[in-house]
């Protein structure tokens, strides 16, 4: 349910700036990062990868996409992760919440494995997004055809 | 198509109408949307006499909520909130959105509730008409700031604009213009042996009748500027044509003027049709439509009088300067 006057203050501009889109894209992939306390290289690697490859972080470039996944780590260390995460949803549209999903989903799934407790963090996130379940599985059985390494 | 002397009639019984498609389900009071247009849209006027601040809830009612009120001076408003998803007809709007074809499909099919917004005027006159389109224009663009909103679905045209195009088309509403392209469907068939027809859907619900350009020997985009400028000759200046004018460029000379003929036509839901014949034009108007006028003869006196086209040629160049490519339009 979004409330009129609450979605009418998340985007005052209609066009939120780049760098505010930017940081809440990669938010929930940063809180997957963080889910299990400790940032694997593998993920931070697959995090920049997909970033490169996004015509939003593009037009940030390599310095502006670095201090946005730093700001959004500070972010969470000042306001919690749940908080943070809630504010970047309130940001994106419906289409780039599917987005931002799937940046997660590839980071959770950057060693190869989704472990159960990754994928009941994405299915929250997912229902948080008011993406629908169907999209969500959806999305769920095409990350990993990505990630298949070379002895697959 | 009929006689020819159909009074032009605006279809007054029917409210101006566009539908929100949503993303979510929405909840807001109309005292908190009234307040965002006033902030937005500050040069019109917002003061509608709801009682109270009812509630718009998309979500809660099986049944469509429905509020209205006295808007000043436009005539009524009219807010319903419809929970799932809008039933219209998608085939047509997607057939004239060719050029915004994937966004148009993604959001019909992705939108879960909808919100319609309407505006009756209160005089069937085309300049009330026109007030209350800006009116409505500017309230749609509140709801399409939001990032819930998927598109804007016009039902007169059937056309599927994206959020950020109905945003400026407000912008163009303010400047007392017609955001023709966002209100009216400009449609043609695929051109035959070199020979092109356009026509309006969904004008008649602003100027009280459609424009066709009759099958003639030119480009589809000369023929769909003359319709676009003649839409909104119609519109935003109430310009007095009759049936039997012809309209020109300064300087080109009676040769390339085209004649208008009014007539009612079938085709068009029997509303009234304002016809643009071209020279080229091999349709005989004269055995379709009764008495005389006919492209390239002379018209009976009382209408040999060439309508000095110069609102035509800036609503051309208007339309020149906002397609891609085209030159920024100078304040």
């Amino acid at each position: 349910m979004g409330l009129f006057s609450k979605l009418r203050n998340a985007s005052p501009a209609q066009t939120p700036k780049l760098e505010a889109i930017a940081k809440a894209v990669i938010t929930p992939s940063v809180f997957m990062i963080h889910a299990d306390g400790k940032v694997q290289r593998s993920e931070a690697d697959q995090l920049h990868n997909l970033c490169a490859f996004s015509p939003i972080f593009q037009e940030l470039g390599a310095p502006g996409t670095k201090k946005a996944v730093d700001s959004v780590i500070m972010d969470i260390a000042a306001h919690g992760p749940q908080a943070v995460l809630s504010g970047a949803i309130s940001q994106l549209s419906p289409l780039l919440r599917e987005t931002a999903l799937m940046f997660a989903m590839r980071i959770a799934l950057a060693d190869g494995e989704l472990a159960e407790v990754e994928r009941a963090v994405l299915l929250r996130m997912a229902s948080e997004m008011g993406i629908s379940p169907d999209n969500t599985a959806a999305m769920l059985e095409v990350v990993p055809i990505l990630q298949r390494p070379a002895s697959a | 198509m009929t006689g020819a002397d159909a009074t032009l009639q605006a279809p007054q019984d029917r409210p101006l109408t566009i539908v929100i498609l949503l993303s979510e389900p929405l909840q807001g009071t109309i005292g908190e949307v009234m307040e965002a247009a006033a902030e937005d849209y500050p040069d019109l006027d917002w003061s509608a006499a709801f009682g109270g601040s009812p509630v718009i809830n998309t979500a809660s009612a099986t049944l469509a909520a429905e509020m209205t009120a006295p808007l000043a001076p436009e005539g009524r408003i009219i807010f319903i909130g419809h929970p799932g998803p809008c039933m219209a007809d998608w085939k047509l709007p997607l057939s004239r959105s060719r050029f915004a074809f994937r966004e148009v499909e993604a959001a019909i099919t992705r939108h879960t509730d909808h919100l319609t917004l309407s505006i009756l005027s209160s005089e069937p006159g085309t300049a009330e008409r026109f007030a209350a389109m800006r009116k409505l224009t500017c309230l749609g663009a509140v709801f399409a700031k939001l990032p819930t909103a998927l598109a804007v679905y016009v039902e007169e045209s059937g056309l599927v604009v994206q959020p950020e195009r109905w945003v400026k088309a407000a912008d163009t509403a303010l400047r007392a213009e017609l955001p023709v392209l966002e209100w009216v469907a400009i449609w043609s068939d695929a051109p035959k042996h070199g020979v092109v027809s356009v026509n309006t859907i969904g004008l008649a619900a602003l100027a009280g009748a459609e424009v066709c350009f009759a099958d003639a020997a030119v480009e589809g985009g000369s023929a769909a500027q003359w319709v676009i400028g003649f839409a909104c000759s119609l519109v935003e200046a109430e310009q007095p044509y009759g049936d039997g004018d012809t309209i020109g460029i300064e300087g080109d000379g009676m040769e390339k003027a085209l004649r208008i003929r009014k007539t009612v036509s079938e085709s068009f839901g029997g509303c009234d049709v304002w016809c643009l014949i071209h020279p080229t034009c091999e349709i005989d108007f004269d055995r379709m439509l009764g008495p005389v006028r006919a492209p390239h003869a002379p018209a009976p006196e009382r209408q040999e009088r060439m309508v000095n086209f110069g609102v035509l040629r800036q609503k051309l160049a208007r339309f020149s300067e906002r397609r891609p490519g085209g030159r920024p339009r100078q304040p």
